[in-house]
């Protein structure tokens, strides 16, 4: 398995190094029940890009913490160095209730994601809530955003993203049917700890949100810079999306 | 304790409570570690810990296994590590009144879903000041 683009291990000590390699290493068949190996194999892989090179999982595998129709709240919590799919959170309502989600001075680091969001993943969540309050959210790297939602609600407040790259779509956020306000918060894509190339980054669609069928976001006091893209730095929006911003600095 | 076929504490009496402390369970294997159903208590201070590899019919294989309406359990100071599940490798929730995990650590579990901690249906879930490491959620199952 090849792991180019992943080269957020290079600056650490050489012991964590390499128990962060060997935990990236892993060989997904052995996490696998040969019936179910046997099943995967003959999928048609969704991802097969080169964020992590494991390939051919042939599912939708998510979160570190999942959640479903309820309420949680975490406070003061760390997430890092952790590998997914898509993302850290389901926030699956489907037509129940909904999943509602609260993040207080959460502190977000080295998330990568084989496939789609590395730190929320958000589907079916129309009548739930993600808030996320006073965290940081630094060095993850995905497929397609940080954070995705596909009818889905967001509010961030106070938090900062520092050095989060995804290869397509938005290193930020995607919307799709969905909602978020962002006030108070900084987004600063100056550091570039997980080291991605120039290149790269261009290849990226939007620097931090790209919104389609009629999302909606608002922003207030919000600082940007240092993001970098191939059609917009900060937002691309169609699909009769609005977009509110004040008091913010680009 | 070593401890490999789990314990089990369900439907105890209103206003009755169990409390498991200083207990390390491990190697943990086909079934959960502690299945608590439709009960109070807490648990505090215990480190789940499994290097087992599943086989075919270990469908589920959380370090702790909470369900039903009633159930309010208060998780402290307790670690989760190298679990694997095929939803909720350190603790899966399947319903439940109220969930607190406080201090607690989740490291190298692996799960599709909710690598450390999988909830649903529940309530309230109060997560303070917990760390979430090395988890991995990748596909274990068809």
């Amino acid at each position: 398995m090849s792991y180019q683009g992943l080269n957020l291990l290079d600056e650490l000590p050489a012991a964590r190094k390499a128990s962060l390699i060997d935990f990236l290493s892993v060989d997904v068949s052995t996490l696998m029940t040969p019936y179910a190996l046997a099943q995967a194999q003959t999928k048609t892989p969704i991802s097969t890009n080169s964020i992590a090179g494991i390939a051919a999982l042939g599912a939708i595998p998510n979160g570190f913490l999942s959640g479903t129709q309820g309420w949680t709240l975490s406070r003061n919590c760390t997430f890092k160095n952790s590998l997914s799919v898509r993302g850290l959170l389901q926030g699956q309502g489907g037509s129940g209730s909904g999943e509602n989600m609260w993040f207080v001075t959460a502190k977000v680091q080295r998330l990568a994601a084989v496939d789609q969001a590395a730190f929320l993943f958000v589907i079916e969540n129309a009548q739930g809530t993600i808030q996320l309050i006073d965290s940081v959210v630094e060095d993850c790297l995905s497929a397609s955003s940080l954070i995705s939602l596909t009818f889905g609600r967001i509010t961030i407040t106070g938090t900062t993203f520092s050095g989060n790259y995804a290869q397509l779509g938005a290193n930020g956020i995607s919307m799709l049917y969905s909602s978020a306000t962002i006030t108070n918060s900084t987004i600063d894509n100056q550091r570039n700890h997980v080291k991605v190339t120039a290149a790269e980054m261009l290849m990226v669609d939007a620097g931090f949100v790209s919104m389609d069928y009629r999302s909606q976001i608002r922003l207030d006091n919000v600082i940007a810079r240092g993001l970098l893209a191939d059609t917009s730095s900060f937002i691309k929006a169609r699909g009769r999306s609005s977009i509110s911003i004040t008091n913010s600095t680009f | 304790m070593n401890n490999s076929n789990g314990i089990a504490i369900a439907n105890m009496a209103a206003g009755d409570t169990f409390a498991i402390s200083d207990s390390p369970i491990f190697p943990i294997q086909a079934i959960p570690g502690v299945t608590i159903a439709n009960s109070t208590g807490t648990v505090t201070k215990t480190a789940f810990v499994s290097n087992v590899t599943l086989g075919n019919n270990d469908q589920t294989n959380s370090g702790l296994l909470i369900s039903g309406r009633t159930a309010d359990v208060t998780i402290t100071n307790s670690s989760f590590h190298g679990l694997t599940s095929k939803i909720g490798a350190g603790i899966q929730v399947t319903s439940a009144s109220k969930i607190s995990i406080i201090n607690s650590t989740f490291v190298n579990n692996t799960a599709p879903i909710g690598a450390g901690v999988a909830l649903t249906s529940v309530n309230k879930t109060d997560l303070y000041t917990n760390k979430f490491t090395s988890n991995k959620a990748v596909k274990i199952d068809g």
